[in-house]
C-alpha cells in the first residue's frame, strides 16, 4: 500500500492539481507585449504624448487618409488653390481632384480631398477625447493637471469640429468623448446644428487655460492658451451668423466678450506702431485673428 | 460488374470538410494599441522649427470577440479509367463557402483613425468544376504517346457583407490617381471592377449639345449638362441609372477578373529514344485593368511619353474612329481624373508554356564508358509561343491584389515570365 502511495498516489494528485490551477481561462489572456495599450499610457507623460497626437492633427497628416497638404488646417487645397491664391502646380493630370475644387466645378461625389478632410477632422477630434478617456484610468495626476488637459482637449475638438463646421456647415456630427467603437455608438447622426456645442467647448477652454506659459521653460508657444481660445470663439460666433458679412458680423459679435477682448489685446501688440485706438468699425474684424 | 468490358476502373468519391482559419487577420487583432509614428503623431508644441515633441495616438481597435473564420468544402466526383486502359477521366464538382469571414470593419470616421479590426461578418461563396481527362495512344511499339486536357471553372460570389455595410472600395496601384478600381459589394464577384462606364468618345459638339438638351429636359434645369466637360473627343459615360445626366450614381460594374474557365493541355510522346512534351495553359472570360494606359494614351498625365497608339492613332476630328482619346493638355471628368471601363481589356489568353525535346542515350552504349546507367539529353523552351499579341500576355504583367483578387495591369511590374532556353544533360549511375 505505501509502495502504491508513493508510486502512483502522490504523484498524479501533483499533476491534476498542477492541471487544474495552471490552465485557467485567463492563462491565455495576455497583454500585447512590446505594445503600447492604455494601461501604460494611463500616467502623465502618456497624456502628454496623447495630447501631443491631438495638436499633430493640425498638419492633417493621419487618420485613414489624411495627408499634410490635403487635409491640413492650413488648408492649402481649400483656401490658397480655391481661393486663386496658388495653383495646383504639376501636369494638370497629377492630384485631379484638385481641378474640380479649384474651377468651383464640383459635381461628383467621391473627390478624395474631401474625404480626406472629413477623416482628418474626426481623427483629431477623437484624438483630443482619447486623452479625457486615458486620462479617467489614469494614475498620479494632480486636479490641476487633469483641468488643464480637459481644457486643451476641448479647445483642439472644438477647433477642428469649428474647422467642419466651415468645411460642410453647421449640421455635421459631434463627437464627444462617449462616443467610441467599444459603446458602439460612432454612426453619429448629422441631424442637428453643433454650434452650441462647439462654443461650449471652447468657453470651456476660456475658464480654465492660463493666458500664457511663460513660467514654463522652454515656453510651449504652441500650446493653446485662453487666448487662442477667446479667438476662436469670436471666429465661431462670426461664423454662425447667416449672412457673415463683416459688417454684419461686428455689430452683432461687438457686444459679444470675446472678439472685443480680443480687438483690445491685439490692441495692446500693436500698440507701439499704430499709435491710435482700435477702431469699431468693419476693419476691426479683421483683427479677430488669434494673437 | 466483372464483365463490363469497357470500364477498367471506377472510384466515385465525395467530401465534406470544415476547416478553421485566422490566415485572414493579424495577430494582434485583438488589442487596442497606440503608436508614436513621428509623421502622423509629433508636434512642435515650443514652436522651435527644428525640433518636434514626440506624440501618441491610437493605431488600432481592438476585437477582444474575434474568432475563427469556417470555410466549408464540399465536393463530389469520380475517377474512371476506361476502354482498355486508354482513356482516364477525373470530374470534380465542388463549393466552398466561407463563412464568418474575417473582414476589416468599415468604421465610420467619426470613430476616429485608428485601423479597424477584423471582424467575423461577412459570407463569400466559390462553386466550380474541375476536370481532367487523358488519353494514352500508341501508334506502335515504338512510337507512344499521351494527351490530358484540364479544365477548370468557378463561380465566385459575395453573398454578404457585415451589417451595415453596402460595400468596400478596394484600393490597388493606381488608386491614388484615379480612385478605387474594385468594389467589393454583395451578388458580385469578389475583385469585380466599379466605375464609369465609358461607351466610346464624343465625335461632335452637335452630339453633346442634343445629350445636353435632354438632360435638361430631364432635370428641369436650363443649365444642366449630360456629363461634366464632355468635348469632342473626350470619352462618353453611359448614364446608368437613366436620370439624363452623369452622376456618382453612374457608376457600375462592368469587369471580372475572374476567369469563366482555366485550361490546360499537355502532349507527351515518345519515339525510340527520343521524347517530347508540349504544355499549352489558357485563361477564357477574364477582365484586366491595364493601367498602363493612363500613363501611355495621356500626355497630361505627368507629361510622359505617349504610347503608339496614342501617337499614330488618336482621335481627332478627322480620324473619329479612334480609341484613344483626343491629345490635350487639359485634365479633367472626361478624360483623366476618373476609372472607368476605358482601361478594361480582356483578360483571355493562350500561351505554349513550355515545349521539351528529350533523348536517352541508351544503356548499352554507356556501359563502355561506365559500368552502369542511363543519361538523357534534353532541350527546353518555356514561354515561346501565344496567338494573343498583348504585350502583358507575353510577359505575364498582372499585380494581383491581396484582398479582391482583381488584376490589374502596372507598369511597375518587372516581366515575371522570360523566354528560357536550356539545353542539358542529366546523368544517373
Amino acid at each position: 500500500m505505501k509502495r502504491l502511495q508513493y508510486k502512483f498516489i502522490i504523484p498524479s494528485t501533483l499533476a491534476f492539481l498542477a492541471l487544474v490551477f495552471a490552465c485557467n481561462k485567463s492563462f491565455l489572456d495576455k497583454p500585447a507585449l512590446g505594445a503600447l495599450s492604455q494601461a501604460t499610457l494611463a500616467n502623465k507623460t502618456g497624456l502628454d504624448g496623447l495630447l501631443i497626437g491631438a495638436y499633430s492633427m493640425l498638419d492633417g497628416q493621419g487618420g485613414a487618409a489624411g495627408l499634410s497638404w490635403g487635409s491640413a488646417e492650413s488648408n492649402w487645397v481649400f483656401g490658397s488653390v480655391d481661393a486663386d491664391d496658388s495653383y495646383k502646380g504639376s501636369t494638370p493630370s497629377d492630384q485631379g481632384d484638385i481641378v474640380p475644387l479649384e474651377t468651383w466645378a464640383l459635381s461628383t461625389s467621391g473627390n478624395s480631398y474631401v474625404n480626406q478632410k472629413w477623416q482628418a477632422l474626426y481623427d483629431g477630434i477623437q484624438r483630443a477625447n482619447e486623452v479625457i478617456r486615458v486620462m479617467r484610468l489614469a494614475t498620479g495626476v494632480s486636479t490641476a493637471d487633469t483641468v488643464q488637459y480637459k481644457a486643451e482637449c476641448l479647445f483642439l475638438r472644438a477647433l477642428y469640429h469649428f474647422e467642419g463646421i466651415r468645411m460642410w456647415g453647421p449640421k455635421i456630427p459631434y463627437v464627444d468623448e462617449n462616443i467610441t467603437p467599444l459603446n458602439n455608438n460612432v454612426n453619429v447622426p448629422n441631424d442637428k446644428d453643433i454650434t452650441a456645442s462647439v462654443e461650449a467647448d471652447f468657453q470651456y477652454a476660456i475658464d480654465n487655460l492660463p493666458s500664457d506659459y511663460k513660467n514654463i521653460s522652454p515656453v510651449p508657444k504652441g500650446r493653446a492658451n485662453k487666448w487662442a481660445a477667446k479667438a476662436f470663439l469670436a471666429k465661431c460666433i462670426c461664423s454662425s451668423i447667416s449672412t457673415p458679412m463683416p459688417e454684419q458680423c461686428l455689430q452683432t459679435s461687438l457686444t459679444t466678450e470675446p472678439l472685443l477682448t480680443v480687438i483690445n489685446m491685439r490692441w495692446d501688440c500693436m500698440k507701439p506702431t499704430l499709435m491710435q485706438p482700435p477702431r469699431t468699425d468693419q476693419k476691426a474684424y479683421l483683427y479677430a485673428r488669434c494673437p | 460488374m466483372q464483365n463490363i468490358a469497357w470500364l477498367n476502373d471506377l472510384k466515385i468519391r465525395g467530401g465534406w470538410g470544415k476547416l478553421g482559419s485566422i490566415s485572414n487577420t493579424i495577430a494582434t487583432n485583438q488589442y487596442y494599441l497606440y503608436s508614436t509614428t513621428a509623421a502622423n503623431a509629433a508636434y512642435d508644441i515650443n514652436g522651435t522649427s527644428n525640433s518636434s515633441a514626440l506624440g501618441i495616438y491610437e493605431s488600432q481597435f481592438g476585437n477582444p470577440v474575434g474568432t475563427w473564420e469556417k470555410d466549408v468544402i464540399s465536393n463530389v466526383g469520380f475517377d474512371a479509367t476506361i476502354l482498355k486502359n486508354k482513356l482516364d477521366i477525373s470530374i470534380d464538382w465542388y463549393t466552398k463557402s466561407i463563412n464568418d469571414l474575417l473582414f476589416q470593419a468599415a468604421l465610420p470616421s467619426t470613430a476616429g483613425g485608428a485601423a479597424a479590426p477584423y471582424v467575423n461578418a461577412g459570407d463569400i461563396k466559390n462553386t466550380g468544376i474541375d476536370a481532367a481527362i487523358t488519353y494514352h495512344g500508341s501508334v506502335n511499339k515504338d512510337f507512344k504517346f499521351d494527351i490530358t486536357g484540364t479544365i477548370t471553372s468557378y463561380d465566385n460570389k459575395v453573398v454578404s457583407l457585415p451589417a451595415g455595410i453596402q460595400y468596400y472600395d478596394i484600393n490597388s496601384s493606381g488608386s491614388t490617381r484615379i480612385g478605387a478600381f474594385s468594389r467589393l459589394a454583395p451578388g458580385h464577384a469578389v475583385g469585380a471592377f466599379y466605375g464609369y462606364d465609358e461607351t466610346g468618345l464624343w465625335q461632335s459638339q452637335a452630339e453633346i449639345d442634343a445629350a445636353n438638351q435632354k438632360a435638361q429636359q430631364a432635370t428641369g434645369n436650363p443649365n444642366a449638362v449630360y456629363q461634366d466637360a464632355a468635348a469632342p473627343g473626350r470619352m462618353k459615360f453611359r448614364d446608368v441609372n437613366g436620370d439624363g445626366h452623369i452622376t456618382s450614381d453612374d457608376r457600375t460594374f462592368f469587369g471580372n477578373p475572374n476567369p469563366k474557365f482555366t485550361y490546360g493541355l499537355n502532349i507527351g510522346a515518345s519515339y525510340m529514344g527520343f521524347d517530347f512534351s508540349m504544355f499549352f495553359y489558357g485563361s477564357e472570360g477574364n477582365d484586366v485593368i491595364n493601367y498602363v494606359r493612363y500613363w501611355i494614351d495621356f500626355p497630361q498625365v505627368f507629361d510622359a511619353a505617349i504610347g503608339k497608339e496614342a501617337a499614330t492613332n488618336s482621335w481627332t476630328p478627322t480620324n473619329t474612329g479612334a480609341k484613344v482619346p483626343i491629345l490635350e493638355r487639359a485634365a479633367n471628368f472626361s478624360n483623366t481624373t476618373t476609372f472607368n471601363s476605358y482601361y478594361k481589356e480582356s483578360g483571355s489568353f493562350l500561351k505554349c508554356k513550355s515545349l521539351i525535346i528529350g533523348y536517352t542515350i541508351p544503356s548499352a552504349s554507356l556501359r563502355k564508358i561506365v559500368s552502369t546507367g542511363s543519361g538523357f539529353m534534353y532541350r527546353e523552351l518555356t514561354c515561346l509561343w501565344s496567338p494573343n499579341t498583348q504585350d502583358w500576355i507575353r510577359n505575364c504583367r498582372v499585380q494581383h491584389l491581396a484582398q479582391a483578387e482583381a488584376s490589374v495591369l502596372t507598369r511597375v511590374n518587372y516581366p515575371s515570365n522570360q523566354k528560357n532556353y536550356n539545353i542539358g544533360l542529366s546523368l544517373s549511375f
